[in-house]
Order: C-alpha cells, then sequence, then structure tokens
C-alpha cells in the first residue's frame, strides 16, 4: 500500500477514535444529575430511602416501584433528567414563535419501557414535568411564575395515578389539561406584565397521529362544549360506566375559553348552556383544517 | 495514478447512472430517494441510512468481488435477486396493511399486531385487524389500539425487510456492474493472453 494511502488509514482512524472517544464520554456525561427546578418537595415524595443489605436482598427494580412508587418516582425523575439531553437552543423548542409546553415526546420512551410496566406512568408524568420546567426556564420565565401550578399538575397526577383503578397517567384527561392550562395561563400574564419581549406560552402539542386546532363556539354564545374520542365512549360502555357522566367516564374534554381544541377523528360532543339546555350528538373532524371554526347551535 | 478507490469510484458512478435510468433518483442517494413514497413511516431518517446500506453493501460487493469469475458473479446475481424479490413482494404487503395515513394531515403511522386491552373492550373479535374507521374512534391514535411492543416490532420489521430490499438491490446491480467494468477493461486492452474461462469477455 502506498505511503499516502497508509497516512489517509492512519488519519481515518485517528478521527474514528477520536470520536468514539468523544460519544463515550457524552454518553457516561448524561448519566449524571441535572439540577429539575421542580424539586423533590413538589410532590410531597419522600427523598429515596437509603440503600441497605435488606433492600438488596428482598428488592428487584419493578417490585420496588411497585411496592413504593413514592419512593421511586424521585428516582425515575432523577433518570429521566440524566437521559433526555435539553434542548440545545430556544429555537428548538418554539413552534411559529411561540412555546409550546406540549411535545411530542414521553418518559417511557425514554426508558424502553412496556405496557404493563409499572413504571409507565410515573415515567410519562417525570418527562411531562422536566419538560416543561426546562423549556420555560429556556424561554427566559423564572420559576417564581409557573413552579406553583406546574408542583400543582404534578401531585395532582401523581395522586391520579397511584389512586386510579388502572395506574395510568393521561395524558389528555381534564384535570391533566386544566392543570397545564393554569401554567400557560400563569405564565402570559408574567409576559403581559413584566416582560413583554418573552415568546407566548401555549399548551397545543398537535404531535402523535396528526390532529387539527379547530375553535368551538355555541350559538348563542355562553355555552359549555365538552368532546370525547368515539373510542374513549365505548370503552365507558364496555366498562359498564356511564358513558355520558364525566365524573365516571373521566375521558371527556372541555374547551378552555379561548383555547383551540386538538382533534382529529370521530368524537362525541356535549354543549351546555346555562339555562339548563343541551345538545349532544357526533362529529366528525376528518375534514377540518388548522384554526376553523365549529359552531354549535341550541336546538 | 490509478488506484482500487478509482475503481470503486467508478463502480459507484455507474451504480448512481442505472439508479437514475431506472427511476429517475437523485445522484447522491441512488434508489431509495426516489422511493420515498414507499419507504417505512418509521425510522424518519430511513432515506439516508438506506443510503448508507446500500454504499456498504457496494463497498462488500466491490471488495469481495472485484475480481471474480463470472460463475462466481452469476451465482451472487441470482442469490441477491432472489431475496429481492421476496422481500420487495413481503415488504410492499406489509407495508399496505401495517401502515395507515391520517387523512388530515397526510402522515403515516405504524399499526401494530397485538390488540391493547382497552381495545379487546371494545373491538373484541374484530381486534387486531383494524382499519382506518377504529382508528378514528381513536384520534388516529396507534398506541390507543394496538400495545406498544407490537407496534415497535412492526416498526423495526418494516425498516428491516426494507433495507433488505436494498442490500439484495446493491448486491445484484453492484457484482453486475464490477462484471462488466472489468470485461469493458479487458475489450479495450485487446484479447486477453493466456487461458480465459469459457464465457470471459461477453457481455451479459
Amino acid at each position: 500500500m502506498k505511503d499516502s494511502h497508509l497516512s489517509a488509514l492512519k488519519r481515518l482512524l485517528f478521527t474514528t477514535g477520536a470520536l468514539v472517544a468523544v460519544g463515550l464520554f457524552a454518553a457516561c456525561s448524561t448519566g449524571g444529575e441535572t439540577n429539575v427546578p421542580v424539586s423533590n418537595s413538589t410532590t410531597n415524595t419522600p427523598a429515596p430511602a437509603a440503600w441497605t443489605p435488606e433492600r438488596r436482598a428482598a428488592k428487584t427494580s419493578t417490585s420496588l416501584v411497585s411496592a413504593d412508587p413514592r419512593a421511586q418516582y424521585l428516582n425515575i425523575k432523577r433518570t429521566l433528567t440524566g437521559l433526555v439531553p435539553e434542548p440545545a437552543s430556544l429555537d428548538e423548542s418554539l413552534d411559529d414563535g411561540r412555546v409550546d409546553i406540549e411535545d411530542c415526546q414521553n418518559g417511557s420512551e425514554h426508558l424502553g419501557i412496556e405496557d404493563e410496566d409499572p413504571v409507565l406512568p410515573l415515567a410519562d408524568l417525570a418527562y411531562d414535568v422536566v419538560h416543561i420546567s426546562r423549556v420555560l426556564n429556556l424561554a427566559g420565565y423564572p420559576e417564581r411564575v409557573w413552579g406553583a401550578p406546574l408542583r400543582e399538575l404534578e401531585s395532582q397526577q401523581f395522586e391520579l395515578i397511584l389512586g386510579g383503578p388502572r395506574f395510568v397517567y393521561d395524558h389528555g384527561e381534564e384535570r391533566n389539561r386544566a392543570a397545564r392550562q393554569r401554567i400557560v395561563r400563569a405564565a402570559n400574564e408574567y409576559r403581559e406584565e413584566e416582560a413583554t419581549d418573552l415568546p407566548e406560552v401555549i399548551d397545543e402539542g398537535g404531535c402523535g397521529a396528526g390532529g387539527v386546532g379547530i375553535n368551538v363556539v355555541t350559538e348563542p354564545t355562553g355555552g359549555r362544549v365538552s368532546i370525547i374520542p368515539v373510542f374513549f365512549y365505548e370503552l365507558c360502555k364496555s366498562q359498564q360506566l356511564n358513558p355520558d357522566d364525566p365524573a365516571h367516564c373521566d375521558r371527556w374534554r372541555e374547551q378552555a375559553a379561548g383555547a383551540l381544541m386538538e382533534v382529529s377523528g370521530d368524537y362525541f360532543y356535549r354543549a351546555a348552556w346555562p339555562d339548563g339546555v343541551e345538545r349532544r350528538g357526533r362529529l366528525s373532524f376528518t375534514r377540518l383544517k388548522d384554526g376553523q371554526t365549529v359552531t354549535i347551535s341550541k336546538p | 495514478m490509478a488506484s482500487g478507490l478509482d475503481d470503486f469510484k467508478l463502480l459507484l458512478k455507474e451504480f448512481r447512472g442505472v439508479s437514475v435510468w431506472a427511476v429517475g433518483g437523485s445522484l447522491v442517494v441512488p434508489f431509495a430517494a426516489s422511493l420515498t413514497d414507499l419507504s417505512p413511516p418509521w425510522p424518519s431518517g430511513i432515506v439516508p441510512v438506506t443510503a448508507i446500506v446500500e454504499l456498504l453493501a457496494l463497498v462488500l460487493v466491490f471488495q469481495f468481488f472485484r475480481n471474480a469469475r463470472r460463475q462466481v458473479i452469476n451465482r451472487v446475481l441470482l442469490l441477491s435477486v432472489l431475496p429481492l424479490a421476496l422481500a420487495s413482494v413481503v415488504y410492499l404487503g406489509a407495508v399496505s396493511y401495517f401502515t395507515y395515513q391520517v387523512p388530515t394531515t397526510k402522515e403515516r403511522f405504524v399499526k401494530g399486531y397485538e390488540c391493547t386491552p382497552d381495545a379487546r373492550l371494545v373491538f373484541r373479535e374484530r381486534c387486531p385487524d383494524l382499519g382506518l374507521d377504529e382508528l378514528k374512534t381513536a384520534e388516529y391514535e396507534a398506541e390507543r389500539l394496538w400495545t406498544r411492543k407490537s407496534i415497535a416490532i412492526t416498526r423495526t420489521s418494516l425498516a428491516s425487510l426494507w433495507s433488505l430490499v436494498f442490500v439484495a438491490l446493491s448486491f445484484a446491480l453492484g457484482s453486475f456492474l464490477c462484471y462488466q467494468m472489468r470485461t469493458k477493461k479487458r475489450l479495450k486492452a485487446g484479447p486477453a493472453r493466456g487461458k480465459a474461462s469459457p464465457g470471459e469477455g461477453l457481455q451479459l
């Protein structure tokens, strides 16, 4: 082999080696802890119990989570904080110049967790908390603005996971959406009053399977509109729950004032006016475009 | 001065030339880029990855079969065309059965083969053979109807089949071009001296 080829080969080997070394270093360094603004105290979960010979002898990782989810939630959150890379710049997190606190990922994907794993709902909640705090920090919103409503979301959803019949975390659940709306409101109020140069904060998402944002209004105005995907309506029926009762069939979503509803596919809707009149029916949102308005008239 | 790498570059040039001739595709990413519409929905960067896979397969062909005899090339050609045909048919069937397109956004997603407990409750005996009618009731979210595990396995299988098609294609065309380029060189250099194997120097 010629000298020039040999030196080119050496250069290639050296570059590859250097890249591998940098990759290994990066992989090792991400295992460290990053400070998450929402602290240990936010969910009233105790700090992880100390490592003891008894724990070593008696437990597996999964059984520890099942036996004591409160204590393990913080471990899961710490692990996710180390695993999920922080956005390199604010531009990465902007959606048309606005900060969207909802993104297309979840914690269980990052941890490679399967459906029946008890870690799944805790990882998904931890991911949402870590993601929201990171994007708002990056956008320049101080923690004093969004910390309290985020802690409220975290503790409320944590209790729902533990108290629910099926140990699940439902990102689209009504209370979850309402809590996220409170974070959005707090941030935007701060922006309007104290820091008008900050980007607007929204909670739209729009990832998943191709939803469009629509505006649902009532005629006359003043009606409250809720929708539920047909699948969940039928699921409640199969579970022997009254699908029209949001207290039991808790997949109904109410449109927040002034916010767009993210929809895709077929839904049942319920519009209720202050005088007690209600209108129910089924709607298909497969041919609508982003930003379109749907009007529901009083019967 | 000519080197082995120059021959490989020539092979790559010929390979791209055949790609453009066959499917009118990009010169940078042969074949795969022209078939983006047929690519699996996951992972999103499958086309550039396929180009690397194609290149690697071509490197292997060049390294191992550059000077191979015609009989060896014929065998390689046959052994790569058969899996190419089989994998193509299976891939097209799998893409047709296991992927769907959301009507509003035209985005494509992968289905699974095992229903979630919730989907089993709702769709019962229709599980797991669910289509767009069932998906639109669940906001087109595949993970509501099929288990994550089955979706992940389907995604990986589709991506693997897709890659297999292009590896086989690279082997078939790469070995053919290698042989033809050598034949062309010999014809240019004049009649070969010494013993030639039967059929050597003839176009396939």
